[in-house]
């Protein structure tokens, strides 16, 4: 081995991104993403606009995480993170998050509405939680994304992500 | 934890937004290749006129400045007898006794000396990488591999495609290879031409389960029907050249011979080893059941893998952590499958045997898996995974048992890998000698 191969070889860079399967990647994390979105605006409008901007800002730069895909997912919900919170500094004159949800969907089945009252009747329950709570939730149910990895993306420790996500938990039930 | 009520408000993105946002991002992708692709010319071109003004200055300089050869050694205080001397009457005398030219030894010995600094590369499959990148967390934490003796390797994923060839290609290759299937006789083949040594160590099985609790009986399934019952898309009943969002809501509907009970999954997330085992598997081999589907995988691969390696995420299969890691809240998996009758859970075969007590394993195209069934190759849900090692690379011995011995054992995910206890000397003789492979 020489010493060139510490560094890896553009070539080989080139090589291994090709390797990894992008496509299979995105299909996961669109879905979780697009969730996140929903549970933390409580609504659909918007969704689809921060779930793309998420992914273009991450897409380009994806490279350097070829070899960590953990990362990667870390990296990209932390940018859906900081643009929600972009978004409501943006709309801090706006409708609160809250309020009705305006079923904007052209796919008005009966599912998708019982899904859009649900949407709505969490939106309403934790309208008086903390942002921190909502994040939790948002980043538990709409991303799906384990205790441990919210611990990472939020700062909490693992073992009180779990505990405030119980009591919440208990708490929505109580009321839902 | 009931969590249902959280669970439901999770919805399908509207496909044309997937498929519009994904072309936008490959048109990121494209843009993003012809922009470096430029930048990378005008790299290539700066460098050359920057390079060829260096060499020409540095000409002008040496030749302006140098001071003649003879006097470039310094004047000796006494002139040295030819015993003294042992370059006199045999080379030309160096211009510094200090230069570092005494270091470059015969090629073998530089061969090591460059490697103590580097790293050994050790690529993975997809399916694997979890697993190994998990084991390698153990071993970091366990063995101390990260010594100055022992460099800590550097993992990379790869695709089944590709990870053999960069084992054995001449240049830029990988040194280590962990897959999910055996090498070719013509991947070896190509190794060989090489010139390169390789010795195959099997790292044990993945098995994946789907299981009750022991209350109620294990429904009997099929990869078919379990395709059928929790993948995204399936083809329309009524034109099956189309698909469909995945309608299905009770067993009945997928294979009329099982019960009508509602199909409720519980499993971890489909990038763990386990969710990446049960969609290679499992989902896939029942999408080759399907005609129409199994035409995609000559006709158009990747199309093949969109759309049979996906899980849907209405709520049927709901991502939970079955794992009880220290610190965390613990999911009681036991308690919430006894208190659903209906509700199955999605674990590795090593969780699910840890866990035996509690629970009933459905059987996968009529095999129920048992320690033999995985070795013999018949259970459908599991499979061998092996290790390729270039033998002539250092420390790869003791990483390769390290490996073996992590793999399996770590804490974290890797509950779908698991070594037949039987096999386990066997294995770490072939470790310790790693002997060529021979087909």
């Amino acid at each position: 081995m020489t010493m060139a191969r510490a560094t890896p070889h553009p070539q080989v860079t080139d090589t291994e991104s090709q390797a990894l399967d992008w496509n299979r990647i995105y299909l996961d994390l669109a879905p979780r993403v697009y969730n996140y979105f929903r549970y933390r605006l409580g609504q659909e409008s918007e969704v689809e606009d921060l779930t793309a901007r998420t992914f273009e800002k991450a897409w380009i730069a994806r490279e350097q995480y070829r070899r960590d895909l953990a990362g990667f997912s870390t990296w990209l919900f932390k940018i859906a993170q900081n643009l929600i919170v972009d978004h409501f500094r943006s709309r801090r004159n706006h409708v609160a998050i809250d309020q009705a949800v305006s079923v904007t969907s052209d796919d008005i089945t009966e599912s998708n509405l019982e899904r859009q009252s649900d949407l709505s009747r969490l939106a309403s329950l934790t309208r008086e939680l903390p942002p921190r709570d909502r994040e939790l939730l948002a980043l538990k149910y709409g991303a799906g994304i384990s205790n441990r990895d919210i611990a990472r993306l939020t700062g909490l420790t693992e073992s009180n992500v779990g505990s405030i996500l119980h009591r919440l938990v208990q708490n929505l039930r109580a009321r839902w | 934890m009931n969590d249902d009520f959280l669970h439901r408000v999770r919805a399908e993105p509207p496909p044309h937004f997937i498929a519009s946002l994904k072309e936008r991002l490959n048109k990121l992708d494209k843009d993003s290749l012809s922009r470096r692709q430029i930048r990378r010319r005008a790299y290539f071109v700066g460098s050359l006129i920057a390079g060829a003004a260096l060499a020409t200055g540095l000409f002008v300089a040496r030749t302006i400045y140098s001071p003649p050869a003879d006097n470039a050694r310094p004047t000796p205080m006494a002139i040295p007898s030819p015993a003294d001397d042992p370059h006199s009457g045999l080379a030309p005398p160096a211009t510094n006794p200090t230069t570092p030219d005494v270091a470059i030894a015969s090629p073998g010995k530089a061969t090591g000396v460059n490697r103590m600094p580097g790293q050994i590369r050790v690529g993975a499959t997809v399916s694997i990488y979890p697993n190994i990148k998990e084991a390698t967390r153990y071993m970091n934490n366990n063995m101390n591999v990260s010594s100055p003796s022992f460099p800590e390797p550097a993992f990379s994923m790869m695709s089944e495609n590709a990870v053999f060839p960069s084992l054995c290609a001449d240049s830029n290759s990988i040194d280590l290879a962990v897959a999910d299937r055996r090498i070719l006789p013509d991947e070896l083949d190509l190794c060989r031409r090489f010139g390169k040594h390789i010795a195959e160590v099997k790292l044990g099985y993945e098995g994946i389960v789907l299981v009750r609790s022991k209350l109620y009986d294990a429904p009997k399934l099929s990869t078919r029907a379990i395709f059928l019952a929790l993948a995204r898309e399936i083809p329309n009943p009524l034109h099956p050249e189309e698909r469909i969002p995945n309608p299905n809501v009770t067993w009945d509907q997928v294979d009329s011979s099982l019960p009508s009970e509602h199909i409720e999954v519980l499993g971890p997330a489909l990038s763990t080893a386990t969710g990446i085992a049960f969609r290679d598997l499992i989902l896939k081999a029942g999408c080759l059941a399907l005609p129409t589907l199994a035409s995609l995988k000559d006709t158009d691969p990747e199309h093949f893998e969109g759309v049979c390696g996906s899980v849907r995420t209405d709520g049927v299969y709901r991502i939970t952590e079955l794992s009880q890691r220290a610190g965390s809240v613990p999911f009681d998996l036991s308690g919430y499958l006894q208190a659903n009758p209906e509700a199955i859970a999605l674990m590795g075969y090593r969780e699910g045997a840890l866990r035996g007590l509690s629970l009933s394993v459905s059987s996968i195209n009529g095999v129920t898996p048992t320690p033999s069934i995985i070795y013999s190759g018949s259970y459908p849900g599991a499979r061998a995974l092996y290790l390729y090692a270039n033998t002539a690379v250092p420390h790869m011995r003791p990483l390769v048992l390290a490996i073996w011995s992590s793999v399996g054992w770590a804490s974290g995910d890797p509950a779908s890998t698991w070594i037949v206890p039987a096999e386990q000397s066997r294995l770490q003789q072939q470790g310790l000698t790693l002997p060529d492979l021979e087909f």
